[in-house]
């Protein structure tokens, strides 16, 4: 009852419980936290937007994305990724999701910011449903806690258009 | 690396900003990656999804990691989604895979204890070694 190995069992079972409880109470530690998350975009300009060999349109924009999301930042936060989704529909699929561009956010000083950007990816549709098409930019950021569950939420903006014509 | 992912799978659409795992026919290893892009059919709710992991430069069609030919998962692909994680507690079961000889040595109870007990006979000794070294330095 007494020899190495049953204490040393006792010991690290104890020890990687405590590690579990200490983990659980950081996590909810975070629901404390009340977030108030703003951000602004801005469609500068449309670069291009052409019908591809394959039937596909595409479209360039370049954006001012202007974010402020300090307070989603806690003592358990490890990162924040964030990235800005065009969101559409169209008389084929009843929901487009297509991101646009995305960015890494790894401490609390560098959540406020804004950066005037071309799409970093490309923006293309299944089809050529894009001209005169209403969209919405949603911007949507997942907190990465050092340990615990994730949580994820987005801003939708609306009133966004694509031109008639190509060009 | 050497975190624990925590996944859950619900029949609720996938839906663009969530991690997934997923596995392609004939690649052993499933991978984690971020939803990009999803387009949703009107009439059948089926979807077309494209994922690329955040570091990378390129989504997973253009660099190579879906089936040749293939330019969109579909949520059957798609095993579960990423819900929260423990850090480093995963190095245990990487060490373990890497050293089979410890899966012996920790958890068969015979061998745990022969190999716990030599390790018990050589931590005693150290002990009695600086016990007689802190004895003669009391002196």
């Amino acid at each position: 009852m007494h020899s190495f190995g049953f204490r040393a069992n006792a010991i690290v079972t104890f020890a990687l419980t405590i590690l579990a409880v200490i983990c659980a109470m950081t996590s909810l530690s975070d629901n404390l936290n009340v977030p108030s998350p703003t951000a602004d975009i801005k469609v500068l300009n449309i670069n291009w937007f052409q019908k591809q060999p394959n039937g596909n349109e595409e479209v360039s924009l370049t954006l001012n994305i202007s974010v402020d999301l300090q307070s989603m930042f806690t003592w358990n936060t490890k990162q924040v990724f964030v990235f800005v989704a065009a969101e559409y529909e169209t008389p084929q699929n009843a929901l487009n999701q297509v991101s646009l561009w995305d960015g890494i956010i790894p401490s609390k000083e560098d959540a406020r910011f804004w950066i005037h950007t071309t799409n970093k990816y490309r923006f293309i549709d299944q089809g050529s449903n894009l001209r005169s098409k209403d969209f919405n930019l949603t911007l949507h950021w997942h907190v990465m806690p050092k340990t615990g569950k994730m949580s994820a939420d987005k801003i939708v903006m609306t009133g966004y258009r694509l031109p008639d014509e190509y060009r | 690396m050497g975190d624990i992912l925590f996944l859950h799978m619900s029949n609720d659409p996938i839906r663009a900003g969530e991690i997934v795992v997923y596995n392609i026919k004939g690649r052993s290893i499933p991978i984690v990656h971020r939803v990009v892009e999803v387009h949703q059919r009107q009439a059948t709710g089926e979807l077309d999804i494209l994922t690329k992991g955040d570091n990378n430069r390129e989504d997973d069609r253009t660099g190579l990691l879906y089936s040749p030919g293939q330019l969109w998962l579909q949520q059957h692909h798609i095993m579960g989604r990423a819900v929260g994680f423990l850090p480093y507690v995963g190095y245990f079961t990487i060490i373990m895979t890497d050293m089979p000889i410890l899966k012996v040595c920790f958890c068969c109870p015979i061998c745990s204890d022969w190999f716990l007990g030599i390790a018990g006979h050589y931590i005693k000794g150290v002990e009695n070694l600086l016990g007689s070294l802190n004895g003669g330095l009391d002196k």
